[in-house]
């Protein structure tokens, strides 16, 4: 911060400034050191030609750049991720705003619901892939039984990415509803009250009072699942074998930055895969902040 | 239709919803009890297709898998890691949320958006780094150890903000008057109104700190001072494809998780009888 | 300046609170100060234990080390504190106050069966060797053959394990690299040492069992120590 603006602060500006940094310094200070210290670590392998049978790296500047943005498989599997994100983080969010809301009222049993829902997220995931395989599987799976279909579910390209994407709507669900929960407390009750006596029903009162006043809270699950979304890894590999044809139009950029960064010893490409990532990310964060100051409510 | 028969009405489309959801959640938690009561055969046979196990229940698996390890330090483990990153991301993050959701600072969108530049970072690249200052520190095989990433948090802190900025602005002028500085005003005032923010906050890093694996496997070579979750994938790795042990020591970690949870939501949801809509 | 008038708010603060409690007993003192003041003094005397726990093991701390040893995909004990490490601590007379001597077993990917995709016991192998930390790992030779295409394991021509590859030549395991551009041809990344106490004393594999050494390995000297401890004590 220049001079110049320190003077132009008033007394208790420069308070609040002292104050305000103390109360961000902890949080700042550790996340430099646990976080940003390793990053910059991988800004600069991405430079790098990464060294194997025990060479040395080498700088080799924007190589790896070139390399990558111009593999058909990064874009490949920067769409496939995209594809991903746009079923997730809707339906996890429609669906998780109306349970939040149902459990929200005055209803018995809610606290058993809202364990019940709670509970995909502490399972193991090695049960969780394997209720999905068998939900999936082509011959015996629970889904061609009912349907009496035979549908490949997750080895068929045009298909295997709904049915992964349907999997992280699944085990989204109640995270974001205990995130809306926990919004909706923060409603004052009044507010419905007095649009009960106006005689607003239930819709309505959803529409004018828990949308808008929820709109913080919907903005904030919607950027950090957002984020999340496009770094999905996890489940990819849970479900997915690597002999599955489905494989090249389904992956995700950060499992291509396994591949290579683990599978492969290429470092530098995998952090260069990185980059390429954050700097979507980032793209996309900076259009969801200017769309915040537009449709998000704040009293 | 009477405003009595329509509300009676929309009760049971909610309850019948909200049914047909549980079951759909319940199916892997059921699945995991299932195969750990069957044998080792029945539970990756597919041709017969065995749903509820065939040559009976095999209550017995939890208590091998019960002896042959000793839950109760890896319960100790994981409690305390748990616990300590509890503390000391509620604590960080409901400072930094409180500066960045209501005071205004020289450097507050550069230092906000090292925030958001974190989560969006796949953490995959942070852990060797980590466990290399974690080692220089001599905090291997400890519950330091096992805590120190999650000293501060970045979702923590944005969540929290969020939590800040949602509370009526009329307040902290009320309370400026009264001659309270900055520093009372936030704690006697302000912390205590996101208490269902910090709540979801505390739950979230309890969840996160017991689901994650590859730190505790990292950090702790020694069976005595890790997780239940890395102490899971121990015995996976020794048992290969067990799956009724694998997913009998799996009900048993998750118990402790679900009673903290069921605990914790309690406090959680307190504030309903005042603050509940009706729909 | 400021330091001043901080110094004036504090000092007059303190005044202030006197006063307050000026006509207090000691008990209601106490309860006051704790009444207002207990947050700040809880994270106050915490952070004092913390910062002391960590100074202590800081000043303690063994950082360094002799070598570290993977053992991946074996179900015996083979980590710090077993026979096995027991004998080589023994053998080489490494002071282990000044730096230590890692025996890691509990690695279980078996890479020739799925390449480790998704185990997280491979990426911490990965990291660990990217890192120069790890500087032996042995698995069965099909695997090692495997996780020696990423150029993850030294290439034993090269000058600083000569030793190593005069002495075990006959014996070596080759892999083709992911990377064409280091080599084509195969390159010699492990040793097969199925023979050794490994095997036949320690059980630690069935089939066969190869040692690689990690590309970023400082410590050769330590391994080619290990080498001839494993070698020399079969069948003793």
């Amino acid at each position: 911060m220049s001079e110049k603006k320190k003077k132009g602060m008033t007394a208790a500006e420069k308070r609040t400034a002292y104050w305000a940094w103390a109360f961000v310094a902890p949080t700042i200070i550790g996340l430099i050191v646990l976080n940003f210290y390793p990053a910059i670590n991988t800004v600069w392998q991405s430079l790098c030609k990464t060294g194997d049978f025990g060479r040395g790296n080498t700088f080799v500047g924007f190589a790896n750049y070139a390399k990558v943005l111009s593999a058909g498989e990064t874009w490949q599997s920067l769409w496939n991720t995209i594809k991903y994100a746009l079923i997730e983080v809707p339906f996890g969010v429609v669906i998780a705003l109306i349970l939040a809301v149902f459990l929200n009222q005055k209803l018995k049993g809610t606290s058993v619901f809202r364990t019940i829902f709670f509970l995909p997220m502490v399972c193991a995931p090695a049960a969780v892939a394997m209720v999905w395989k068998w939900l999936y599987n082509q011959q015996f799976g629970l889904l061609n039984n009912i349907f009496h279909t035979n549908v490949a579910w997750i080895s068929n390209p045009k298909i295997a990415w709904i049915s992964i994407a349907i999997i992280g709507v699944w085990s989204v669900i109640g995270y974001n509803m205990v995130l809306f929960i926990s919004g909706l407390q923060e409603i004052p009750g009044d507010y419905y009250e007095a649009a009960s006596i106006d005689g607003a029903n239930g819709v309505r009162q959803f529409l004018s009072i828990t949308v808008p006043l929820l709109s913080p809270t919907t903005f904030f699950i919607v950027q950090t699942r957002l984020i999340g979304a496009l770094t999905v890894f996890d489940l990819m590999f849970m479900v997915m074998d690597k002999t599955n044809l489905a494989l090249q139009k389904t992956q995700s950029i950060v499992y291509l930055f396994y591949t290579y960064a683990f599978t492969n010893g290429n470092k530098g490409y995998g952090a260069t895969l990185v980059m390429v990532l954050v700097v979507f990310i980032m793209i996309v964060t900076f259009i969801m902040q200017k769309a915040e100051k537009k449709f998000v409510y704040y009293n | 239709m009477s405003i009595e028969a329509r509300n009676r009405m929309n009760k049971i489309i909610m309850y019948v919803i909200l049914v047909i959801m549980a079951f759909i959640m319940l199916v892997p938690f059921a699945w995991m009890i299932l195969t750990a009561v069957k044998t080792n055969q029945e539970s990756i046979s597919v041709a017969p297709f065995y749903i509820l196990p065939h040559n009976g229940w095999h209550w017995e698996n939890f208590a091998t898998v019960w002896k042959s390890y000793n839950f109760v330090i890896l319960y100790k483990n994981t409690l305390l890691m748990i616990f300590f990153r509890v503390v000391c991301a509620c604590l960080t993050a409901t400072m930094a949320g409180y500066a960045f959701g209501r005071l205004e600072f020289p450097g507050k969108k550069f230092l906000f958006s090292l925030i958001l530049i974190q989560m969006m970072i796949p953490a995959q690249i942070f852990i060797i780094p980590q466990y290399l200052m974690v080692s220089s520190l001599g905090l291997l095989n400890s519950v330091a150890g096992l805590v120190f990433p999650g000293i501060v948090t970045a979702f923590g802190t944005y969540l929290l903000k969020t939590g800040y900025q949602g509370l009526p602005k009329d307040l902290e002028e009320a309370a400026g008057i009264d001659g309270c500085n900055i520093g009372q005003k936030f704690l006697l005032i302000m912390m205590p109104l996101t208490r269902s923010a910090m709540i979801s906050l505390g739950i979230f890093t309890a969840l996160f700190a017991f689901k994650d694996l590859m730190w505790p496997m990292i950090v702790c070579t020694n069976s005595a001072t890790t997780t239940l979750s890395a102490g899971l994938a121990k015995m996976q790795g020794q048992y290969g494809s067990d799956y009724p042990t694998m997913m009998a020591s799996a009900v048993l970690a998750i118990i402790p998780m679900i009673v903290i949870y069921v605990i914790f939501q309690k406090q959680f949801v307190e504030g309903i009888a005042t603050s509940g809509g009706k729909l | 300046m400021n330091l001043i008038r901080m110094k004036n708010r504090i000092v007059k603060w303190f005044q202030n609170e006197r006063r307050k409690t000026a006509a207090m007993t000691p008990r209601a003192k106490a309860a006051y100060v704790w009444e207002y003041y207990k947050v700040p003094i809880v994270a106050f005397v915490s952070l004092v234990l913390v910062s002391i726990y960590l100074a202590s093991h800081f000043v303690t701390a063994v950082r360094d080390h002799w070598v570290y040893i993977m053992f991946a995909d074996t179900r015996a004990e083979a980590g710090n504190g077993s026979e096995l490490w027991k004998g080589y601590v023994e053998l080489t007379g490494f002071d282990l106050s000044e730096k230590a001597v890692d025996f890691n077993s509990e690695a279980w990917f078996d890479y020739a069966k799925d390449e480790g995709r998704g185990n997280r016991y491979f990426a911490l192998f990965c990291g660990l060797t990217d890192e120069g930390v790890l500087d032996a790992v042995t698995m069965e030779a099909d695997s090692l053959e495997g996780v020696g295409r990423s150029g993850r394991l030294m290439d034993l021509r090269d000058e600083r394990c000569r030793k190593i590859y005069e002495r075990y030549k006959d014996r070596l395991i080759y892999s083709v690299p992911y990377n064409t551009e280091y080599s084509t041809d195969p390159v010699p990344i492990g040793i097969d040492i199925s023979d050794s106490a490994l095997v036949t004393k320690y059980h630690l594999y069935e089939e066969s069992c190869a040692i690689g050494i990690g590309a970023q390995s400082t410590h050769i000297e330590a391994v080619e120590q290990f080498l001839e401890y494993v070698m020399c004590t079969t069948g003793a």
